[in-house]
């Protein structure tokens, strides 16, 4: 009698038509799955007491123009909750300010209206009363008074224009900010792309940013001095679990509470790992970043920031991702991008080969990002077989769910 | 210690790599990274070769791409600290 498998759920196409990917392995495999731990999920009450907050405070300062800087979708949040308190106190304030929602795409792809409600709710990018708009890099920038490096840094005018700056982030971990959100929403999310650009520079050449960790990065220390020069009055931090649910917020001054949430999140998306574990596959499903081709380094997180190695010798990594949304946007890294460079082998895993299970992309379009010699598929029933065929007798196998927002334990001591 | 002889040395680094033939006709101009000639591994790499090779130390705040991004930038880096650089260090 054959023994039963051992069945995995993946959380699976972000934003998009959401589902579960159900894998099953072979029942004489070992199996282990590492996702950030469930959190009870913060009420929509609580998110609305936040708002208010913000509300009490605009009150307060009578600023003539707002501004609202929001992540795109490759942060996984909804703020609906956050804003339809917002909208409902607005909409029947006679001395309301001037106010703009504008989406920090950096080099991203802009949000479609329907993606806008995603993000926004219907009662925001409805509202008669105030524009939103996705940020365009290239004609929406001005200069915002000084310079990085020889580069005159220029943000979004709407942003620079307005006496009240508020940014609302969800703080994810991130390859060489450390984590996303923060100052980071505005220096590269609403800059132009020459400050992008030179962000990304700063980190690929390994000149500034860690992975997973904003102690002692350069990075993150550099877009906090920005501040000093370019104000945000106020900030709203949030934290997601493996499905996309807000499990932490906190909100105020931008530095006092961006650090708060921080210290939430490092240990929130931290897992720990047996000492001795050196699994057989180490399979990273780049969930909730898994949506555009473009994104998917994302899901190399957990490698990226153990502090050791935790798979064998002749391990198999797999990355996974709907790609739905094909290859995707990313003025910098998509082919012909600024800093698009044809595939390589990746370093980090030192010869090891790698297995993308990407079904929205063809394998034309894959091998655009990743080196042509990484085999590409796209039927579940085909990576299995040529996983048992690697493994007839028996494997270790370590999952990640949601690796892009896993880091692991080691990460921020490794220095 | 000469521009030329600089230059020299950055070339036979880069070049003992596997890049080699792939880059043979690299100009001094282009950008090492957008090639894909170097990422921060190799950075790491370059940067203990220069301070090895030409005995000086490259400091925190001199690692910018404007300094190590393309051949010439190297080359006018080291030689410009080789010098005692134009803020004497």
């Amino acid at each position: 009698m054959s023994r039963p498998t051992i069945p995995v759920s993946l959380p699976w196409n972000s934003w998009q038509e959401s589902h579960d990917l159900k894998l099953d392995f072979p029942g004489s495999w070992s199996v282990e799955v590492f996702a950030p731990a469930d959190l009870p999920e913060v009420s929509e009450s609580e998110i609305a007491g936040h708002a208010q907050r913000l509300i009490k405070e605009i009150e307060r300062t009578r600023p003539a123009r707002v501004v609202l800087a929001v992540d795109d979708l490759t942060r996984p949040l909804s703020y609906r909750a956050f804003f339809d308190p917002l909208i409902e106190f607005w909409q029947t304030h006679a001395h309301r300010p001037q106010i703009t929602v504008v989406v920090g795409l950096g080099t991203h792809g802009p949000l479609s209206s329907r993606e806008l409600e995603w993000k926004l709710g219907s009662a925001c990018v409805n509202a008669d009363f105030l524009q939103v708009l996705n940020h365009n890099y290239k004609s929406e920038v001005a200069d915002a008074g000084f310079e990085w490096g020889n580069i005159r840094v220029q943000v979004n005018r709407h942003f620079l224009q307005a006496d009240f700056r508020v940014v609302l982030s969800t703080v994810v971990p991130h390859p060489f900010a450390g984590f996303s959100g923060g100052a980071k929403m505005v220096w590269p999310g609403l800059s132009s792309i020459e400050v992008t650009r030179r962000s990304h520079q700063m980190a690929l050449m390994g000149f500034a940013g860690k992975p997973g960790t904003v102690h002692n990065n350069k990075f993150r220390r550099i877009i906090d001095g920005f501040l000093d020069q370019l104000p945000v009055h106020y900030f709203v931090g949030f934290l997601t679990d493996a499905r996309r649910r807000c499990v932490f917020v906190d909100s105020g001054e931008i530095r006092g509470t961006y650090q708060r949430v921080v210290q939430q999140a490092e240990s929130f998306y931290r897992v720990s790992l047996p000492e001795d574990a050196r699994y057989d596959v180490v399979w990273l499903n780049a969930y909730p970043k898994d949506t555009e081709l473009v994104q998917l380094d994302t899901g190399f997180l957990p490698v990226l920031t153990a502090g050791r190695s935790f798979w064998s010798e002749d391990a198999i990594f797999v990355l996974s991702g709907s790609a739905s949304k094909g290859v995707g946007k990313h003025g910098l890294f998509e082919p012909g991008g600024l800093l698009y460079r044809a595939p390589r082998p990746k370093r980090f895993l030192a010869g090891r080969p790698l297995w993308l299970f990407l079904p929205g992309v063809s394998s034309k379009e894959c091998h655009q990002l990743f080196w042509d010699q990484y085999p590409h598929f796209q039927s579940l029933g085909e990576l299995r077989n040529a996983l048992s065929n690697a493994f007839p007798e028996a494997a270790s196998v370590a999952i990640f769910p949601a690796a892009a927002i896993t880091i692991v334990e080691g990460a921020g001591e490794k220095q | 210690m000469s521009e030329a002889h600089i230059e020299q040395r950055i070339r036979e680094f880069l070049y003992e790599d596997s890049l080699k033939e792939t880059f043979e006709n690299l100009t001094e101009q282009d950008s090492l990274l957008e090639l894909g000639i170097i990422d921060s591994v190799k950075m790491i790499e370059l940067v203990s070769f220069i301070e090895q090779q030409f005995g000086i130390q490259v400091d925190e705040e001199d690692l910018i791409p404007e300094n190590f991004d393309n051949i010439a930038a190297m080359t006018r880096y080291i030689a410009d600290r080789l010098n005692g650089g134009a803020d004497g260090r």
